[in-house]
C-alpha cells in the first residue's frame, strides 16, 4: 500500500505552523513496506497527522492518497473496509472499551476478520506479560497494561501498513523490545510499512526513512 | 454482535431505557385499552340503535275499552294508512291465539296456569333461534319470550314467592311446559320449550304458522284484526311519528332509551380517555425519545471506537435497530396480551348487566399498536443514523 500526503495542513495549524516542516504543506510519499519514523516535539501534529491518514479528521487542506486514490472521496464503508484490511492502529489514547474485560476488546478486533486464532493472542498476550490481566476490565488496569492490550489488538487483523502513535511511551525497556519484536515480526510477515510516530530516534527498529515534522535539517 | 450490545448497554444507560420503556409501554396500553374500550361502546350503542329502529304500536287505552275490547284492534282501513306513510319502511302485524291455551309445569315448579302466544313475521325479531320452527307433525311448540319477562320473574316475582326458583336463562331452556289446547270442542296437548329470549318485543311469541294454523282449528271464528303492529322505521325521533301517532291517540313503546343514553355518555367519557391516552402516548414518545437520544449521545464515544475498529456503520445501525425494535415489540405483544385478558373480563361482567361485547381484542388494536411501533421505530432509526454519522 502506498500512502500520499499532498500538501496538508490542518486547519488549527494554518495561522501558527512553522515555515519549514517535513510534513506540512510537502509532498511525501510513504512507499510499501517502507518503514518510517516520524520524530517531532509533542504539541506539533503528530497525532493529528494519524488521524488524518486514518481517516478521523476532516478539517484539514491537501488530500491523502491511498494506492492512487484520494480519501477525501471515501464513504464510511470504504473506511470501515480500509480499517478492517488494510490500515491498524494504535492511537496515542489507546481507543479501548474501559467497561470491558482486556478479552472482550481483543475480541471486538478479532472477530471482525478472524485473522488470528485465540492461541496466537494467548501466545502474544504472554510474551507481553498480560495475559493474566485480560480477564479485567481495561479501565482497572494500568496505562502500560493497557498500551500493550492495544499492540496486541493493532496486530489481530490484515494489514498493508501500521500506524503507531508513541506506542511505548508507559513501556519499561524490557516490554519496548518485546512489543517492537512482535511488531517487527507482524509487519514482516504481512509485508507490509509501518509509521511511527515518536518523541525522538529509537533503536528499535531499522527505518528506511526519518521525517521532521518540524523542520528540515534535522 | 453480542459483544456490540454490551457495549452500548452500560449502567446508566441501562436505566435510560427501563425508564424509556416504561413510558413507552403505559402510554401504549392507556392509548390501546381506550381504542378498544371505545370499539366496545360503539357496538353496545350500535345495538341500542339498532333496537331503536323498530317501533311497537298500539292503540290508547281509555274507559270504552272496557266494554268493547275490538276498539282496541286496527281496522284494514287504519293498518293501510298506517303502512303508507313514508316514515314506515316495514310493518307486521302481531296475532294473537283465539283458542285457550293452558300451561302446566306443576312437576318442575308446581304451577299451571292459562297462556297467550303472539307471534310476528320472523324478520321482526332481533334474534331468530335455530329450532324457532314449527313442524305441523310433532307435537312440540318452540317458544320465546321477552327478556324482561324473565328479570321480572327473577327479580320481582320470585323475591316475594317464597317457594319460586330463580332461574337462569339455561335452566328455563331445559324445562318441557305441557301445554294443552282446546276449543272448537277439540283440543290437543303439546310441549313447549323456551328456545330464546328477545329484547325487542315484549310478549311470548311462538312461529306465526303455528298460531294461524291453531287459531283455524281451535279458536273461536276467524282471526280477529291485530292490536298491535311493529314498525320498522328510519329515526325514531322523526317528528312525523310523533305527529301521526298523536293524532290517531296510538301509543308505542319507543321511549325506551336506556341503552342509548348509557352508550352515549359512555362514548364520551372513552372519548375522553382516548384523547388523553393519546396525549400519554405522545408524552411517552417524547420521553422514549429523549433517552433515546442520551443514550445514543452516550454512546458516541463507543461507536467511534467500534468505527476506528473497522465496523461497518451500517452494521451497528443494524444492531442497535433490533435491539430497540425488540424492545418494542416486546412492550406491544405484552400489553395486546394484558389487554386481551382485561377485555375478556370486562366482557362477562358487561354482560352481566345486559351489555353484550365481542370479548376479544378488536383487530385494529394490534394494527394501531404495530402502527405505533414503526413509527417510534422510525424516529430511532433516524436517531441512529444521525448518531453513528460523524
Amino acid at each position: 500500500m502506498r500512502i500520499e500526503l499532498q500538501q496538508l495542513l490542518p486547519e488549527p495549524l494554518i495561522e501558527i505552523a512553522p515555515k519549514v516542516s517535513g510534513i506540512w504543506q510537502q509532498n511525501v510519499v510513504l512507499e510499501p513496506s517502507q518503514w518510517t519514523q516520524l520524530v517531532a516535539p509533542s504539541g506539533r501534529g503528530k497525532s493529528t497527522l494519524l488521524n488524518i491518514i486514518y481517516g478521523n479528521r476532516t478539517d484539514y487542506q491537501g488530500q491523502v492518497i491511498i494506492d492512487g486514490n484520494s480519501t477525501l472521496k471515501y464513504t464510511a464503508d470504504d473506511w470501515a473496509a480500509l480499517r478492517r484490511e488494510k490500515l491498524s492502529v494504535v492511537f496515542q489514547d489507546l481507543r479501548l472499551f474501559t467497561n470491558l474485560t482486556g478479552w472482550d476488546n481483543l475480541l471486538l478486533k478479532q472477530q471482525l476478520t478472524d485473522t488470528v486464532t485465540k492461541e496466537q493472542i494467548t501466545e502474544m498476550a504472554t510474551k507481553l506479560g498480560v495475559l493474566r490481566l485480560l480477564d479485567k476490565t481495561c479501565g482497572t488496569m494500568s496505562y502500560g497494561e493497557r498500551q500493550r492490550v492495544a499492540i496486541i489488538r493493532s496486530l489481530l487483523q490484515p494489514f498493508k501498513y501500521l500506524l503507531l502513535d508513541e506506542p511505548f511511551s508507559h513501556l519499561d525497556e524490557n516490554n519496548r523490545q518485546i512489543a517492537a519484536d512482535l511488531i517487527k515480526e507482524a509487519c514482516q510477515q504481512r509485508n507490509a510499512g509501518l509509521l511511527i510516530a515518536g518523541l525522538g530516534a529509537d533503536k528499535y527498529f531499522t527505518y528506511h526513512q526519518t521525517l521532521q515534522l518540524d523542520e528540515t535539517n534535522g | 454482535m453480542k459483544l456490540t450490545g454490551k457495549i452500548f448497554w452500560g449502567k446508566q444507560s441501562r436505566w435510560q431505557l427501563i425508564v424509556a420503556t416504561a413510558g413507552f409501554w403505559i402510554g401504549l396500553f392507556i392509548t390501546l385499552l381506550s381504542i378498544q374500550f371505545f370499539l366496545d361502546i360503539r357496538q353496545i350503542a350500535k345495538r341500542s340503535e339498532d333496537e331503536k329502529n323498530y317501533i311497537i304500536v298500539n292503540k290508547t287505552v281509555n274507559v270504552a275499552n272496557m266494554f268493547d275490547k275490538s276498539i282496541s284492534m286496527f281496522s284494514e282501513a287504519q293498518l293501510d294508512s298506517l303502512k303508507q306513510q313514508p316514515f314506515v319502511k316495514d310493518m307486521g302485524l302481531f296475532r294473537t291465539n283465539t283458542f285457550n291455551i293452558y300451561a302446566d309445569v306443576s312437576e318442575q315448579m308446581g304451577l299451571a296456569f292459562d297462556l297467550y302466544m303472539e307471534s310476528v313475521p320472523n324478520r321482526f325479531l332481533d334474534t331468530i333461534p335455530a329450532n324457532f320452527e314449527w313442524d305441523s307433525t310433532a307435537d312440540f311448540v318452540p317458544v320465546m319470550v321477552a327478556s324482561d319477562f324473565l328479570r321480572i320473574y327473577n327479580f320481582s316475582l320470585t323475591m316475594s314467592q317464597k317457594y319460586m326458583p330463580q332461574l337462569s336463562p339455561l335452566t328455563i331452556q331445559m324445562i318441557p311446559i305441557k301445554i294443552k289446547i282446546s276449543g272448537n270442542g277439540s283440543s290437543r296437548m303439546v310441549t313447549a320449550k323456551v328456545v330464546g329470549f328477545t329484547d325487542r318485543i315484549p310478549s311470548v311469541l311462538v312461529p306465526e304458522d303455528f298460531l294461524l294454523w291453531a287459531n283455524d282449528k281451535y279458536g273461536d271464528g276467524p282471526s280477529p284484526q291485530p292490536t298491535r303492529v311493529i314498525l320498522e322505521v328510519d329515526d325514531p325521533a322523526n317528528e312525523q311519528i310523533k305527529a301521526y301517532l298523536t293524532a290517531k291517540s296510538y301509543d308505542t313503546n319507543a321511549d325506551d332509551l336506556r341503552l342509548g343514553g348509557m352508550a352515549n355518555t359512555l362514548q364520551i367519557v372513552s372519548a375522553i380517555t382516548g384523547t388523553i391516552g393519546g396525549m400519554f402516548v405522545f408524552l411517552s414518545f417524547a420521553i422514549f425519545l429523549m433517552n433515546f437520544q442520551l443514550i445514543i449521545s452516550r454512546a458516541k464515544e463507543e461507536i467511534g471506537i467500534l468505527l476506528d475498529l473497522g465496523y461497518r456503520p451500517s452494521e451497528l445501525a443494524n444492531t442497535l435497530n433490533k435491539q430497540f425494535l425488540i424492545i418494542l415489540v416486546g412492550c406491544a405483544v405484552s400489553v395486546i396480551a394484558i389487554l386481551a385478558g382485561l377485555v375478556a373480563a370486562m366482557h362477562s361482567l358487561l354482560n352481566d348487566y345486559g351489555f353484550e361485547t365481542g370479548g376479544t381484542v378488536s383487530w385494529i388494536i394490534p394494527v394501531t399498536a404495530l402502527g405505533l411501533v414503526l413509527l417510534l421505530q422510525g424516529f430511532i432509526y433516524l436517531g441512529i443514523k444521525s448518531g453513528i454519522k460523524r
